[in-house]
């Protein structure tokens, strides 16, 4: 699977982003354009009221004060009402609820060995994050054409009373697109260095402030290094950012003439064409209103055609998660699974010369308890994740009752599933809702669960965890319980428990296998460890190395033979011997 | 005051007084502009030729001068940027470093510096708005003066309405302060039940629990809670936004009216007309500007207060330098230690001493107070109660820095440097450590990650912050943290649960290689799993933050029953299966 930043081009990623508000965007499209209407009618009550002025304010005065008044209340009311009001508060809003919910439903569509990348964690997040921009994304092209649209009304309504203001167009244009594109040049230069720089400065920072880096630096007296690398890499991007600011002043100055030409080049021709009579006193003010307008919407243009290569860049990471495959299965479960076989099963993570899991056969019956033991690294845990169907193999196959997990459909696939993951979540919800949470249907009471967790301690089942929401913090242990008691809330037919009891104590691990044993009666279960301690309660044992089956057998058969058990075996109860 | 010393401290005085004329020099031109463009108008319909070149001419002097001193600003503004905003950096992080140890471990240090490192971008804000607050409060004052010219009642007739608008931004300020930071608030659950929904550490559960339907739902119900909440304060703003807009139409038109009457009785010329006009708009803008200026003035240096709360935290100095392998005998007399802010002590009445070169262990259950001993041991920490002891000289009273020299640490978490291996193990070495005894080390750990076997391997940058930097993997990072304690020139190390990341036969192997690489130092293991650590010369048994018993194994096994207890049931899990 391709996970590098995926190449959709500037129309896919527009065209994509369109179609996902339509309704939202035909309605700016149109106010858009009525806004263009407004303008031009303001050119021409300015005119009109001017023209009148100059006149001596005849009987119709009034009335077009009165105009001029209503077109400036249409104008505020464009970008007080709909741009600050109804795009803000309900359209973006509404997007955003809509889109958050296309993301949720796409990560369940996903299959899970996509995501067993290094980065993958910090890739979702920018995900995340440039969805908030896609619509931005939109407006900026819908404005785009507005104000062109806008521009082109305004020389060409100014253009019929005297030819000379199709001047102005590239009189406004030409300062602010030189300055843009000089400025984009030289950021575009030296953009890869700086972020260079303010990467490294984060990582010494870090290095320096967080609790365990901190602690180490302190101890050792390192700090100073890491202070010292840290200014280097600061004082360098700061002299990139004067060197830049220094060129962009002089550049300007450079440009000024051609900047002042932009800025009083309405108001020269517009004088000029007064005093020479060539246009009336309300031509003039028109003119120069018009002018006002026109510099505002190609200052306005430059802005967005030099800010949609930014903008663009900021949505490319929500495609990237977009554009990764559905999983999609065409079998549905059969109600209860007899066997489960694992045909010449390879995987092997993205990015990895090695498979994590190697030509593995096996078969697991209904009702059976299997241990599978190894070394760290051994592939244990991707074997369970393939046992389980949330990774597809990346060659062979895995067969429930002879279908392939690649073919069935994986909400049937998990129903009568359950799982202690190793790395377990901890969710910020209350204590009922962390066990609740494996099966939200089935009802019941939570309240023994947590009291056999927290014997001496006033938890409730609606106390809430976890400090970012100023909750109850538990300790590792007590997490790992609580995923426990998630495991077994749900009623299944087959339970992996991987390394499920790595952060409890001995004492206390001890009662928690006594509790697997009562759990698992009738179940198929798949237990993974590396402290051999826990296998007993197992049928068969596997024990992996490098990813491919070593050893299989019944814990006396293993000792007896002289292979990674035994070995594994005497360097852990050797200890207590 | 603490402003005045913040402006003398970071604002160099040269360019501060360049800023001060800059912005004076730019709120008087418009006014002047203003003024000239009614003569260039009057010239040119009077058909007065000599003085419409003139006036044209000055127009544009005028103009250029202004848009020269724009382009001075900008570059003002840049450099203060540059200036100050490193030199906050620097002092943020210079501070970082020194603050107190334990000072570091709070949830307030790290939410100050969280603040703190806004720093650069709130100065650069107070600095716009000291500019905004400069410009616009000249340009009133000369556009009053442009009215005052021509007509005292038209000034006496607008400014009492000017007090009206500044009412309603007033208004508008308190409305919208503090509106954004308020919906980030509002929508802190919905992020959370979003995170859970697409971050890849809940993939699993999330296929496995299904949990999709239920945590999607009440994501949906959090959200438009949030949303409708927001939409209440929009339409506030709506209204308050509406009342000004009409307020400036209103505003607007009396203007027109007070000074029609003059242009009616023929007091002033059409020209005139036109720079009063605009002078009064000005006004207005200049006015309502003003105030947004001086609001986010005193917005932005309110936040500052974090970054100086964030300077007075107490500090620490940096360590002295080891004084070689000194052999040292360390007691602690009754320490007991309770965490600022708790009312129980995590550890009380623990007397130990530890000799020259014999190895000690600690055991105990999870949440005994075994990484705190060890903390206050290495000088982390100052014990609250109690004296520690070293060659019978108290060190309590030392500060914590020195006690440091003593011990160096292995610590259950371990810190991933982005330094290169040489930097990460050699980290805060007085003196260049030879390379042959580096590669001794990491021979006798069988520390060989594929990065060490590359040309100039050793100063390779770890942790991906450049190109080329390598990357090593959980128990090779963790054996760079054993590299480091035993190359240090430490006379005692403290090593608390070193082995978690590694596997059975890797945690055999660095037991062994400890007992040889540490053998000249006083040591102190840590642990709960009892069967690594009972060759120790001395194991003392930590329940409930006391010391419960001390001893060899075999004398605790006949003379402890909780020790006995604990290791029994280790034992078990492996010797009666």
């Amino acid at each position: 699977m391709k996970l590098e930043q995926n190449g959709r081009t500037r129309l896919q990623m527009l065209r994509f982003v369109l179609r996902s508000a339509p309704g939202s965007y035909a309605e700016m499209a149109v106010y858009g354009v009525l806004n263009c209407l407004v303008t031009l009618c303001n050119v021409w009550s300015v005119q009109k009221l001017f023209g009148q002025l100059a006149a001596g304010m005849g009987e119709g005065f009034p009335g077009t004060l009165a105009l001029y008044g209503t077109v400036l209340v249409l104008s505020a009311g464009y970008s007080v009402w709909y741009i600050r009001y109804r795009v803000q508060f309900c359209v973006i809003v509404d997007y955003e609820a809509s889109i958050r919910g296309k993301l949720h439903a796409h990560s369940q569509s996903i299959s899970n060995e996509v995501l067993e990348t290094p980065d993958a964690y910090a890739k979702i997040r920018q995900a995340d994050g440039a969805r908030q921009n896609l619509f931005r994304y939109g407006e900026i092209w819908i404005s785009i054409g507005i104000t062109v649209l806008q521009a082109l009304t305004l020389t060409g309504y100014l253009s019929a009373f005297a030819g000379w203001f199709f001047l102005l167009l590239p009189m406004a244009a030409v300062p602010a697109a030189l300055e843009a594109l000089y400025s984009a040049r030289l950021w575009k230069r030296d953009y890869a260095e700086s972020a260079q720089c303010a990467r490294e400065e984060d990582a010494y920072e870090q290095a320096m402030t967080d609790p365990t880096g901190c602690k180490e630096s302190r101890l050792t007296g390192g700090a100073a290094l890491l202070w010292r690398k840290w200014q280097s890499s600061r004082a360098r991007r700061n002299a990139l950012d004067e060197k830049r600011s220094k060129k962009a002043f002089l550049m300007r100055f450079a440009l000024l003439p051609v900047q002042i030409l932009g800025d009083t080049g309405g108001f020269l021709v517009s004088a000029v064409l007064l005093y020479c009579g060539g246009i009336t006193f309300a031509g003039f003010t028109a003119g120069v209103a018009a002018y006002g307008m026109l510099t505002a919407s190609v200052k306005a243009l430059v802005g967005s055609f030099t800010e949609e290569p930014q903008w663009r860049n900021m949505i490319a990471p929500f495609f990237w998660y977009w554009d990764i495959p559905k999983r999609v299965g065409d079998q549905d479960m059969r109600s209860a699974t007899e066997e489960i076989r694992l045909q010449h099963v390879s995987f092997r993570y993205s990015g990895q010369t090695t498979n994590a899991v190697s030509d593995v056969s096996m078969t697991i019956h209904a009702g059976e308890v299997i241990a599978i033991v190894g070394e760290n690294g051994a592939g244990k845990t991707t074997l369970a994740n393939l046992l389980l169907g949330l990774y597809l193999p990346t060659e062979g196959e895995v067969l429930y009752d002879g279908v392939s997990t690649a073919r069935l459909r994986e909400t049937g696939l998990h129903r009568r599933q359950s799982a202690v993951m190793q790395n377990f979540a901890r969710y910020q919800l209350t204590v009922g809702d962390n066990i609740r949470i494996a099966d939200f249907r089935k009802t019941g009471a939570v309240e023994q669960q947590i009291a056999e967790i927290f014997p001496d301690d006033k938890v409730a089942a609606d106390t809430r965890l976890g400090k970012a929401f100023g909750g109850r913090e538990l300790s590792g242990g007590q997490w790992q319980q609580l995923s426990c008691a998630r495991g077994f809330w749900k009623d299944s037919d087959l339970v992996v428990l991987d390394e499920a009891t790595s952060a409890i104590d001995p004492l206390r691990e001890k009662a928690m296998y006594d509790r697997f044993r009562q759990e698992m009666v009738g179940k198929t279960g798949v237990l993974i460890t590396h402290r051999l301690g826990a296998v007993s309660m197992a049928d068969r044992i596997i024990v992996l190395a490098d990813g491919a089956i070593a050893q299989t057998g019944t814990h006396s058969e293993l000792l007896a033979q002289d292979g990674i058990y035994a070995r594994l075996w005497a360097s852990q109860a050797g200890a207590y011997g | 005051m603490q402003f005045l010393r913040y402006l003398r401290r970071y604002y160099p005085a040269g360019s501060f007084v360049g800023c001060i004329v800059l912005c004076v020099a730019s709120g008087i031109l418009p006014a002047v502009q203003i003024r000239i463009q009614g003569s260039v108008i009057d010239a040119a319909v009077q058909g007065e030729g000599m003085d419409f070149w003139r006036f044209l001419l000055v127009y544009l002097l005028v103009l250029s001068s202004g848009s020269a001193i724009g382009v001075l600003l900008q570059r003002n503004a840049q450099k203060h940027k540059n200036g100050t905003g490193y030199r906050l950096d620097s002092r943020r992080v210079e501070k970082a470093n020194a603050v107190r140890f334990s000072v570091t471990e709070t949830e307030r240090f790290h939410s100050l510096l969280e603040k703190a490192r806004s720093a650069p971008a709130q100065d650069e804000k107070l600095y716009g708005a000291i500019q905004t607050v400069l410009v616009t409060g000249t340009a009133m004052v000369s556009s009053i003066a442009v009215l005052l010219a021509i007509d005292l009642w038209t000034v006496a007739g607008i400014t009492p309405l000017l007090g009206a608008g500044l009412w309603l931004n007033i208004r508008l300020a308190k409305k919208t302060d503090g509106f954004w930071s308020n919906y980030i608030d509002n929508m802190r659950v919905t992020n959370y039940l979003s995170t859970l929904l697409l971050q890849r550490e809940y993939s699993a559960e999330r296929k496995l629990f299904a949990f999709g339907e239920e945590i999607g739902a009440r994501f949906q119900r959090e959200f438009s809670e949030a949303k409708q909440e927001n939409q209440k304060l929009g339409k506030e703003r709506l209204k308050i936004e509406c009342q000004l807009e009409l307020f400036s139409t209103v505003y607007s038109v009396i203007a027109v009216m007070l000074l029609l009457r003059l242009l009616a009785a023929g007091t002033i010329s059409i020209g005139i007309f036109t720079s009063a006009f605009y002078a009064a708009n000005a006004l207005r803008k200049a006015c309502s500007r003003l105030y947004d200026g001086a609001f986010s003035l005193l917005g932005s240096w309110k936040q500052m207060a974090s970054y100086f709360a964030f300077l007075e935290l107490p500090e620490e100095a940096a360590p002295t330098p080891p004084s070689g392998n000194r052999r040292v005998t360390v007691t602690l007399r009754d320490v007991g230690f309770t965490y600022p802010g708790e009312s129980e002590p995590v550890l009380s009445h623990i007397s130990l001493r530890m000799e020259p070169g014999k190895h000690y262990a600690l055991v105990g259950e999870n949440g005994s107070g075994k990484t705190t001993l060890a903390k206050l041991l290495v000088g982390l920490y100052e014990p609250t109660h109690g004296a520690i002891i070293v060659d019978g000289r108290d060190v309590t009273a030392l500060p914590p820095e020195e006690r440091r020299e003593i011990f160096s640490a292995v610590f259950q978490n371990f810190y991933r440097y982005p330094l290169s291996i040489r930097e990460n193990v050699t980290l805060g070495a007085e003196r260049a450590v030879p390379e042959a005894r580096i590669r001794e080390v990491f021979r006798a750990l069988d520390f060989a990650p594929a990065a060490l076997r590359q040309p100039g391997g050793l100063d390779k940058p770890l942790q991906r912050i450049k190109k080329e930097s390598a990357d090593l993997s959980g128990g090779e990072w963790q054996k760079l943290a054993i590299a480091r304690c035993v190359l240090s020139e430490r006379s005692a190390a403290v090593l608390d649960e070193p082995n978690a990341a590694l596997d059975p036969i890797a945690e055999a192997q660095v037991y062994r290689a400890y007992r040889e690489l540490l053998r000249e130092k006083t040591t102190l293991f840590i642990s709960h799993r009892l069967g690594a650590v009972k060759m120790a010369d001395e194991i003392f048994v930590l329940r409930d933050g006391k010391i419960l018993d001390s001893g060899s194994h075999a004398h605790l096994m006949a003379h402890c029953p909780y020790y006995a207890t604990l290791f029994e049931t280790q034992r078990r899990m492996y010797h009666e299966a």
